[in-house]
């Protein structure tokens, strides 16, 4: 299933460049998202699609019987998911200063804006 | 200018105090520590990098000088800089740059001597530049910045090449290696060389140098001539067991430094700053101990301890007696220093007993210094480059001798207009006792022979066998040499027109460092703006595109370059469940690119993330299906409430097919490096560790959570530092600036 | 927003949610769960909260300023790892206290580990709630 998934994940990647390339700030906020979705993915795979079964001991045994899914990537993944968020909020707060500074949300247009300010 | 006829506040007595305590204590400690290793720190196992001091009688001698001087040059500048609104800023400063200094000296490790080094580049940067509202200054400051380091990191460059060939970073080993055994040690040692002659302002990288005399006075008294300079002298000295491997680096430093020294001297006799004839002098005193190490012989190298520790001592003191002068005249130009010898005996008398040992006459140590330089010269076999050599060091001793007579007189021509400034004993007394260390300092020699042996056989890394340090050593060449010197002397003071002449005749002719040194640099700021002219229009998605593009051909190229394409194993397993989370993707992603609703962007988000969850869970990963579940309704919740009030999404051009393309790409290299991946076998150490231990070592049933909050904790502390601090960010971002409404 | 039903629907909901949130916090050692998940699903539970009633009262629900939740909780994991450091371990050692055990029994367990895992559902909330409060505050 890993080559499919691979498809899947750069398609994922190559929509969120192009979204990111617009220059409009939302896209650019609606690549960032599936950029972060497509990067965990990517993690996750490379740990390894061995097992479907949680990374749990038994309470009764103590002891892992039989195969369990790669824990190792699992947590990587699980802070990055929520680092990922606080980047998105960070980014989402961003936009929405520079739009009600500068009023617009195209990158160009700020950037030209902002150029003007400071001279 | 200093205030000198008000009294000195407390704050400047009690860094005055502390100073001395500071830096007598570091005195006494250097001087009286065993040999050996003083301190050892490590940073790095692999390849070992550690915070590594060690001292020898070569270290005991320069660290004696840094400490002794530095406390000349802080009662001096104390009181020079009492009251001055940026006093302690400059204090600080000031005893950084003398730790540095003591770090470069001390520092066993080439890292730790890189480090060192550079934060003496960056102390003497913001101390150049410390009447930073003066253009000339920050130009200044900026100049010997760019020059020495950009020479540090040449010597970083060569150090790391010298030590990943010998297999050791640490110095006292380092030195000892084979360069024959080396396949670049040529090239490390000229990047080494670099970084030193940049640092010691050899020709032609002396221009900053002069330059750098915009500093307060007692910052040019101790970086720029007794300490800071010698740091390139003192590596040289310290490689030349490395470089006496290799004799066409001998043979080079003695031509660079004699022509550095007659080039510097015949500089000085023509300035009418005080302070620049010293800046220059200080120039040919480097050049001078540079030829020394080039010509590499016992006599040699005893010259070389001999005439650094002289020329430290009253360098010093003569930047010092400048400061004082300074005060007491209110002007630096030498033409109107008349009469002092009867306003002002005491500085009089320090600055003379400084400009003796300049002239070199005995009985002190720069005398020695000189005898042992000529003596040197003429105990080798002279081919025509070493009568070059010759000549060149006469001239910049007779200019030595130039000068002092031209200083000299000066302080005894009448005045009929005397100064009556009272100058206050801080701002004399350090130069007093330079010149009186000076005086003795010839029978010091004497006295204390054996450490400065100790020192050249530190440099020389074997015994010494003969001792070359004496006063009177009969009737020989290098005594008549000295002689002709001092008569040379007075020609060069009666000759000084003619010098001046072909100097300004060299500057018409554009030979003026200073001068291509701003061509360069302004040639160098417009090819930069052209390239970025060419790359980038300004435009911000441009840029990035731009960026992404080359991303792209770089990751892309290097994939076809790399054979490990052909192990991926392609398989085409299908599983049914996955297929349809796959589809449901898919079409999430379809919707969340092409919808020019916000609403529907926002669902087909939704989707995607949901679609992730689900695959999270099917390969069993609860917890991070979770995580995931509640991270998307919490996206959602922020993107809808922020939406309302945004603007809506552009209408949709038609298709950039630059864009697609490149996004393709992108996208498609991802895939192959995601197959080339799975295709290797996944090293299950780590987590088999973490599956036997979770319950045995950490007692916990959940091995995901067990590594969050266990195994990986420092980690995970990181992590949601960073989240806390995402969110104090995006806190100032939105009610910051004044425009907030809360 | 005065309709009765929903202002008691949202307040019983807040309360299981956030009840919810503390047993995914308290069992995550052995099952799914955890600081990370038991603080987004506390902040959903005030971010249900603060629709129903706004963002006024529910910064009086939460007691004291988000950012203050964050920071504490930021000093508890850190003190969590500076416990491992008391004891004579390496940082972030993670320490246990086995209360009332026997031989066949492990009793109740305290651990250093649970008290890290409290700050990071401490700082995942406070900051999500700090984020979350300022922009519904905002508009």
């Amino acid at each position: 299933m890993e080559m499919l998934l691979s498809i899947l994940i750069g398609l994922l990647f190559a929509a969120a460049l192009y979204q990111m390339l617009s220059g409009h700030f939302l896209r650019v906020l609606i690549g960032l998202i599936l950029i972060s979705n497509a990067a965990n993915l990517a993690v996750f795979i490379s740990g390894g699609l061995h097992s479907n079964q949680p990374a749990l001991i038994p309470e009764t045994t103590q002891v892992l019987t039989g195969e369990v899914a790669n824990a190792l990537p699992q947590a990587l993944v699980l802070t990055a998911i929520v680092i990922g968020f606080g980047l998105f909020a960070f980014a989402l707060f961003l936009g929405i200063r520079a739009y009600r500074d500068l009023g617009t949300l195209n990158a160009d247009k700020q950037d030209s804006l902002t150029k003007e300010s400071a001279q | 200018m200093a205030e000198t006829s008000a009294s000195v506040n407390s704050s400047a007595r009690l860094a005055q105090v502390a100073s001395i305590l500071w830096l007598g204590a570091l005195f006494a400690l250097f001087l009286t520590h065993t040999h050996g290793d003083l301190l050892s720190v490590i940073w790095l196992s692999e390849p070992q990098v550690e915070f590594r001091l060690r001292i020898d009688a070569f270290r005991q001698v320069f660290t004696g000088l840094i400490t002794a001087i530095g406390i000349c040059v802080f009662v001096f500048a104390c009181r020079y800089l009492n009251g001055h609104p940026h006093f302690w800023r400059f204090f600080i400063i000031l005893h950084a740059f003398t730790l540095a200094m003591l770090g470069v000296v001390l520092a066993d490790d080439v890292i730790t001597l890189f480090i060192a080094w550079e934060l003496t580049s960056l102390t003497s940067y913001f101390l150049i530049g410390f009447k930073h509202e003066d253009a000339k200054s920050r130009r200044a400051a900026l100049q010997g910045l760019l020059v020495t380091a950009s020479g540090g990191l040449c010597l970083l460059a060569g150090l790391i090449i010298l030590g990943v060939e010998a297999d050791t970073f640490r110095l006292s080993e380092l030195v000892n290696a084979d360069l024959s055994r080396m396949s670049f040690g040529t090239a490390g040692l000229v990047l080494v060389t670099l970084g030193c002659v940049t640092k010691s302002a050899q020709v032609p990288f002396h221009f900053w140098l002069p330059n750098a005399m915009q500093a307060p006075t007692p910052v040019s008294a101790f970086l720029h001539s007794a300490t800071m300079v010698k740091a390139g002298v003192f590596l040289l000295a310290v490689l030349m067991p490395l470089y006496a491997q290799a004799p066409d680096f001998l043979q080079a430093f003695a031509v660079i430094g004699a022509l550095t020294a007659a080039f510097a001297g015949l500089k000085s006799v023509v300035q009418h700053d005080i302070k620049q004839v010293f800046a220059y002098t200080t120039l040919m005193a480097l050049g001078t101990l540079v030829a020394l190490l080039g010509i590499g012989s016992e006599k040699a190298i005893q010259g070389f301890v001999m005439f650094l520790v002289a020329h430290a001592l009253y360098k010093a003191g003569l930047f010092l007696g400048a400061g004082a002068i300074e005060s007491a005249t209110g002007t630096r130009d030498l033409r109107q220093l008349k009469g002092l010898w009867w306003s002002h005996r005491t500085i009089a008398v320090a600055v003379l007993l400084n400009l003796l040992a300049l002239a070199g006459l005995p009985p002190l140590a720069a005398f020695i210094g000189k005898e042992l330089i000529y003596g040197a010269l003429f105990a080798t076999e002279l081919d025509a480059l070493g009568w070059l050599v010759v000549v060149l060091v006469f001239v910049a001793n007779a200019s030595m001798v130039a000068v002092s007579i031209r200083v000299g007189r000066m302080l005894f021509i009448h005045n009929s207009q005397p100064s009556s400034r009272v100058v206050p004993p801080d701002l004399w007394i350090g130069s007093l006792a330079l010149g009186g260390a000076s005086l003795v300092s010839g029978f010091w020699a004497l006295w204390q022979t054996g450490l400065l042996l100790d020192a050249a056989t530190v440099i020389q890394a074997m015994a010494v066998k003969t001792n070359y340090i004496h006063l009177w050593a009969g009737i020989n060449a290098a005594l008549i040499a000295s002689l002709v010197t001092y008569a040379a002397g007075f020609g060069v003071v009666r000759g000084r027109g003619l010098i001046r002449d072909s100097q300004v005749m060299l500057y018409r002719l554009g030979l003026h460092a200073d001068r291509a040194w701003d061509i360069g640099l302004r040639a160098a700021q417009t090819g930069f703006e052209r390239l970025t002219r060419l790359i980038s229009d300004g435009r911000v998605s441009r840029d990035f595109s731009t960026m992404v593009f080359f991303t792209v051909l770089l990751i892309g190229w290097i994939i076809a370059q790399d054979d490990s394409i052909n192990t991926i194993q392609l398989d085409f397993v299908l599983d049914g469940i996955v297929l349809m989370i796959g589809l449901l993707m898919i079409g999430g992603i379809l919707l969340a690119s092409l919808a020019s609703s916000r609403i529907a962007t926002i669902a087909g988000l939704g989707v995607v993330g949901i679609g992730t969850a689900l695959l999270f869970i099917y390969y069993g990963a609860p917890d991070v299906a979770i995580t995931q579940l509640l991270i998307e309704t919490l996206a959602v919740v922020l993107l809808a409430t922020a939406l309302l009030h945004l603007p809506r999404l552009p209408v949709r051009r038609p298709v950039r097919k630059f864009h697609a393309v490149l996004s393709i790409l992108f996208g498609g290299i991802l895939t192959v490096i995601l197959m080339r991946v799975s295709s290797t076998p996944v090293d299950r150490t780590i987590t088999d560790y973490y599956e036997t231990a979770s319950w045995t070592e950490a007692y916990g049933l959940n091995i995901v959570n067990v590594i969050l909050v266990d195994f990986r904790a420092l980690d995970t502390f990181g992590e949601i530092t960073v989240v806390m601090i995402a969110a104090l960010a995006a806190r100032v971002l939105f009610l910051g600036h004044g425009k907030a409404t809360r | 927003m005065k309709s009765l039903i929903y202002g008691v629907g949202i307040r019983l909901i807040f309360g299981l949610l956030l009840i919810f949130s503390l047993v995914m916090l308290l069992r995550g050692h052995n099952l799914p769960g955890g600081g990370f998940i038991g603080g987004l699903i506390g902040a959903l539970a005030f971010i249900v909260f603060s629709i129903g009633v706004g963002p006024a009262k529910t910064r009086a629900a939460l007691r004291l300023p988000p950012f203050a939740i964050a920071a504490l909780g930021l000093s508890c994991a850190l003190f969590a790892g500076f416990l491992g450091w008391f004891a004579g371990a390496e940082l972030f050692t993670s320490q246990w206290l086995f209360i009332g055990a026997t031989e066949t029994d492990k009793g109740f367990p305290l651990s250093s580990v649970l008290l890290f895992d409290l700050g990071v559902y401490l700082t995942v909330l406070g900051s999500v709630m700090g984020m979350v409060l300022l922009l519904e505050e905002f508009y």
